[in-house]
């Protein structure tokens, strides 16, 4: 009988690491951060922070492309998410979402990896006057094999109801998508605001509650990272890196754990 | 008995040759062949590409000395897109066609071939506008595709979706035609790479796997060379020249395409 469980048992540490091997399991160093057009920091600052910081992805909001912006003019025309990339050694991606003073205004994201296709699409703007925002996506290729869709965001500021339309539209948006998502950016929402408590309710929140803005006086949070569908994504770590003061938002990192299942 | 027999063997006689004749023949399927394009080149809607490869499976860059090419896209300003096969990513190290495009005010993609580790080989891309669409297809460890859509400015603006990939083996063929889709989409135009011996094997399977398209390539003289570029447009697109040159140490091939409006 003894030797029978000792086989057993020697069958079962045999199987194991099979089982998990199907799975496999990777670690991702996320970042998002509002870098408020560079108006608080040269772009090589920026980079540096990102760099040290030695993320796999990205998220960038704010960031203008060839614009000459009065509150910022020493990144007079100049291309952020290309230069910031250039000096990070990441690839870059930008995503307009309006005309701003000769250029444009709009998100970027940085990858470590290759990004296999990407797409910019306008989030819904219902109600008149808003700014147009948009969603950028990019899918991207892991070095295991696997892909990842990496998304960035930056949402209405000042309507609720805008807001919760657009969250809704990412939300139909996902639907399309075959890959484990990550979703990252500002949200100009709180986490007790309804549409984040709704519109992400089936979503995990890869964050903490601590605050993201302002870097003078943190009092909200309103930067978020959050993974898609929820059994995909286990959170690590994350942080709030408030002695980061490049921008009036404060940068969010997190580790992630990414589980591949059968999706 | 004998009258019923001979009733019985008319009507099998009858149903047989009926029924044979009834057999549709399956024509001989002789595969696609492209019309020939007009015997005039339409200037005003040719288009260039330059293609920068040593076609062979060395990396591009051998150190981040290619200033020659900053200042040559810088001042060459009419070309739709610069594609630089093999511009080998190493994590860490700063980005070739990353750093080219911001050097030269320009936006960079990348398409992977290989990816391990610590190195990533594949194409860089990179254009004027800023791009809203990149299309791709990663089939992990067999194939890759990619590109995006561009306005090219032609007698009329005309929206290509300029693509390219490295074609090393022939179960690869079923994915570019899986990727492409049998009816061709008249506006994607794929320059990318072909082992040498592989042109005949190419051209027959997509001869019967694919419609309404062209496909050419460029044979480089020199025999040390191991791939061919090749030219896999709609029918409605022709390649009519390249022409190699060199900047500076790095060869570059001219590439002129036509649109056949």
């Amino acid at each position: 009988m003894k030797i029978k469980i000792k086989y057993i048992f020697l069958f079962l540490l045999f199987l194991v690491p099979r089982i998990e091997g199907k799975n496999s399991l990777n670690q991702l160093k996320v970042m998002t951060y509002n870098i408020r057009f560079g108006e608080l920091a040269t772009l090589s600052e920026i980079s540096s922070f990102i760099k040290n910081e030695e993320p796999d992805l990205v998220a960038l909001q704010e960031c203008d492309w060839k614009v000459n912006r009065e509150r910022a003019p020493h990144q007079k025309g100049k291309a952020y998410i290309n230069e910031i990339a250039y000096y990070t050694e990441l690839f870059g991606l930008y995503g307009k979402a309006i005309n701003y003073k000769g250029g444009y205004y709009g998100v970027g994201l940085l990858s470590k990896y290759p990004i296999i296709k990407s797409e910019r699409i306008l989030l819904p703007n219902p109600e008149r006057g808003k700014e147009q925002r948009a969603l950028l996506i990019a899918e991207i290729e892991l070095p295991d094999g696997n892909s990842l869709t990496f998304m960035c965001t930056h949402l209405e500021v000042s309507s609720s109801k805008t807001r919760q339309a657009q969250i809704s539209f990412i939300n139909e948006e996902i639907k399309k998508i075959k890959t484990p998502i990550l979703l990252a950016g500002d949200l100009n929402a709180t986490p007790h605001d309804q549409e984040i408590k709704e519109g992400f309710a089936s979503w995990i929140n890869l964050t903490d509650t601590s605050y993201t803005f302002s870097t003078k006086e943190p009092k909200i949070k309103i930067d978020y990272i959050y993974g898609y569908p929820t059994q995909n994504f286990q959170l690590i770590s994350t942080k709030v890196h408030t002695d980061c003061k490049l921008s009036d938002h404060l940068p969010v990192i997190s580790i992630i754990k990414l589980i591949y299942t059968n999706y | 008995m004998r009258f019923l027999y001979k009733i019985f063997l008319l009507l099998i006689f009858t149903f047989v040759s009926c029924s044979s004749d009834k057999t549709p023949v399956e024509p001989e399927d002789l595969g696609y062949e492209a019309p020939m394009p007009p015997a005039t080149i339409n200037q005003n809607n040719v288009f260039t590409i330059e293609f920068y490869s040593l076609l062979n499976d060395n990396s591009l860059f051998q150190s981040s000395d290619y200033q020659s090419i900053i200042n040559h896209l810088s001042e060459n300003i009419t070309s739709l897109a610069y594609l630089f096969d093999r511009s080998d990513v190493e994590f860490g190290e700063t980005l070739s066609v990353v750093d080219i495009a911001w050097q030269s005010k320009m936006n960079s993609f990348f398409i992977q071939n290989n990816i391990d580790e610590d190195k990533i080989e594949g194409t860089g891309m990179i254009v004027r506008p800023l791009v809203t669409v990149f299309e791709g297809m990663a089939v992990v460890d067999s194939f890759y595709i990619g590109g995006c859509a561009l306005l090219a400015p032609l007698s009329q603006p005309v929206s290509i979706i300029l693509m390219t990939c490295k074609i090393t083996q022939n179960f690869q063929f079923s994915l570019i035609t899986k990727f492409i889709g049998e009816l061709f989409p008249t506006n994607k135009v794929i320059v990318g790479t072909l082992k040498n011996d592989m042109e005949e094997e190419l051209k027959t399977y997509l001869k019967y796997h694919l419609k309404n398209f062209r496909l050419s390539f460029y044979n480089p003289e020199n025999q040390q060379n191991t791939y061919k570029i090749f030219f896999l447009t709609p029918v409605n697109f022709v390649c009519r020249d390249v022409t190699k040159t060199r900047i500076e140490d790095i060869p570059m091939y001219e590439c002129k395409i036509e649109y056949l409006n």
